[in-house]
């Protein structure tokens, strides 16, 4: 628990993953090529993550 | 990719935001906004980012991004009227830009993440060099690719050959490939001459 709560006490981590994630993706989305194919998967587990932790900072209710 | 972009610039600004001063989140408004910007806005993006990518990954210069399939596209330029594949190109019986896609999918319900996921296959394998010499189908190319096209076609329901054999055809007992020469030969690709397209 306390870990979960050290993850998403403030929106840091979670801010992160997400801002990297959208910056992948965007970036991809100008490359017609197997590896932006491949990146762009990648980009979107960062993000997926990052909005992972925002739920469960929702859920814990771990307010700053 | 506009649409991707703004929700993209969006949620990163608000984000930032977030990052530098998270007591923003306290009000009821703050908790919308960062609603807004770690879960909306991200979601709005990957979901147009992925209809984008599954759009672009229909097309030849996606394909020919792995070098093997490279005499495949170039294929699809002999000059010779009963090549199948180069005259259904060279005629826009399929997209220019999507011609790999528009015979290599399953028309079917869930066709698209079908052939995306066996393309994830093929690129794995590629990336493992373990694609064989000569590429083949996994198995036999299916009549409902050609119907799909050609099924309700005037030329293809009065003609007397398809009549005489249309429920074999429809059941895939006869296959089109049988009696169409389908070959991209690649084989003798360096003996053919090709149609220069010309620029508009």
């Amino acid at each position: 628990m306390s870990f979960i709560n050290k993850l998403t006490k403030d929106f840091k981590l979670m801010g992160i993953l997400i801002i990297v994630g959208l910056f992948i993706e965007v970036l991809t989305l100008i490359w017609i090529h197997h590896i932006a194919f491949l990146s762009f998967v990648v980009g979107g587990l960062c993000l997926v993550l990052g909005m992972l932790l925002f739920v469960v900072k929702i859920f814990f209710k771990t307010n700053p | 990719m506009g649409v991707v972009f703004i929700f993209a610039i969006l949620a990163v600004i608000l984000i930032i935001l977030f990052m530098i001063k998270s007591s923003l989140a306290v009000s009821k408004g703050g908790k919308i906004l960062a609603f807004l910007a770690f879960l909306i806005f991200p979601v709005l993006a990957l979901g147009f980012g992925t209809m984008t990518h599954l759009d672009n990954s229909k097309t030849i210069a996606f394909c020919t991004s792995c070098h093997v399939m490279n005499d495949y596209a170039e294929s699809l330029y002999i000059d010779d009227p009963d090549n199948l594949p180069a005259v259904h190109f060279q005629n826009n019986g399929v997209s220019q830009k999507e011609a790999c896609y528009k015979c290599h999918t399953t028309y079917t319900p869930f066709g698209d993440l079908e052939i995306k996921l066996t393309g994830m296959v093929h690129v794995i394998q590629y990336y493992l060099g373990k694609y064989p010499e000569n590429i083949h189908l996994h198995k036999p190319f299916n009549n409902r690719e050609c119907l799909h096209c050609h099924g309700n076609a005037r030329s293809f329901l009065t003609d007397e050959k398809h009549k005489s054999i249309m429920q074999k055809l429809t059941a895939n007992e006869v296959f089109c490939l049988s009696c169409h020469s389908y070959k991209h030969d690649i084989e003798n690709l360096d003996k053919h001459t090709f149609w220069e397209k010309p620029e508009k």
